[in-house]
């Protein structure tokens, strides 16, 4: 039978499934009732939220990283190789 | 897609010089960013790009004008980047069991969080945290790190990680989730230092 308490192991265990999609209704209540008592899971869950949301911006914006621009030698042999004969 | 890119893939298609010329200063950071991250070294990340951008230019035909060109180049750069790799060595699939979460016998936590909610905005602002946010990329095992680009950066399904990085959807699950959460810990002073 499954348990009707979650603990914090159950919620870690069940975090994807609830960021993801792909939970059950009744496991989606009860993970839903551990966050709102416990501020661990709670401040947990936020976290992992942010860092997936982070992980994404840096890759939106990778205009800070040294070799931003194409090397002209680069660019070169791109289009060198490319020439419509 | 937009009218600009409409336009540019239209030159593209025809042959013109100025076209690619400006396909590649587009989108050569973004896809340059994401080479580095798979493969590891600028260099090998460079030859992949230029690869990419040559197999581009040459199958512009294959791309459909209603898609996103930069998604479209994306899976380009990321095919080639995964070859490189698979070429190079074999995946490691090292433990990240050391970043996990902890819990007592009862199944609750064992350390506490006191972390105040962050502010995202001032987070990714910040050049000091993006840059701790790629290293700690960097750092995750190559399965973990594949797992969580594909899926979480370029947003793949689960089903084509798992064709990608020829494992099943129940690994792939259980690598993104580690990869987030050792990623998550790698930051943790970057989510302790700016709040």
């Amino acid at each position: 039978m499954q348990k009707t308490i979650l603990t914090c192991r159950d919620v870690e265990e069940f975090m994807i499934d609830y960021v993801d999609g792909g939970m059950s209704l009744l496991t989606r209540l009860q993970f839903t009732m551990h966050v709102v008592i416990c501020s661990d899971c709670r401040k947990y869950l936020k976290m992992y939220k942010d860092t997936i949301a982070l992980g994404k911006r840096v890759f939106d914006r990778p205009d800070d990283e040294a070799a931003g621009q194409v090397p002209d030698e680069v660019l070169h042999a791109i289009l060198a190789a490319t020439e419509k004969k | 897609m937009t009218s600009d890119e409409d336009e540019l893939v239209e030159g593209i298609r025809k042959g013109d010089t100025r076209s690619c010329n400006t396909l590649v200063k587009t989108y050569w950071a973004d896809l340059n960013f994401l080479a580095r991250r798979i493969i590891g070294s600028p260099d090998e990340a460079d030859d992949i790009t230029q690869d990419a951008f040559i197999n581009a230019i040459k199958h512009i035909d294959t791309f459909e004008n209603r898609g996103n060109l930069r998604a479209w180049l994306r899976k380009i750069v990321t095919n080639q980047a995964l070859m490189a790799l698979r070429k190079k060595k074999a995946l490691k699939e090292d433990s990240l069991d050391d970043l996990m979460l902890q819990f007592d016998d009862s199944g609750h936590h064992l350390n506490h969080f006191t972390e105040r909610p962050a502010n995202l905005d001032v987070l990714a602002e910040s050049s000091q945290v993006r840059e701790r946010i790629r290293q700690a990329i960097d750092n995750l095992p190559d399965n973990y790190r594949l797992t969580l680009i594909l899926r979480d950066i370029q947003g793949y399904t689960t089903r084509e990680v798992a064709d990608m990085t020829h494992t099943t959807e129940k690994n792939v699950k259980v690598r993104l989730h580690r990869a987030r959460l050792a990623l998550r810990n790698l930051l943790g002073a970057a989510f302790r230092d700016t709040y």
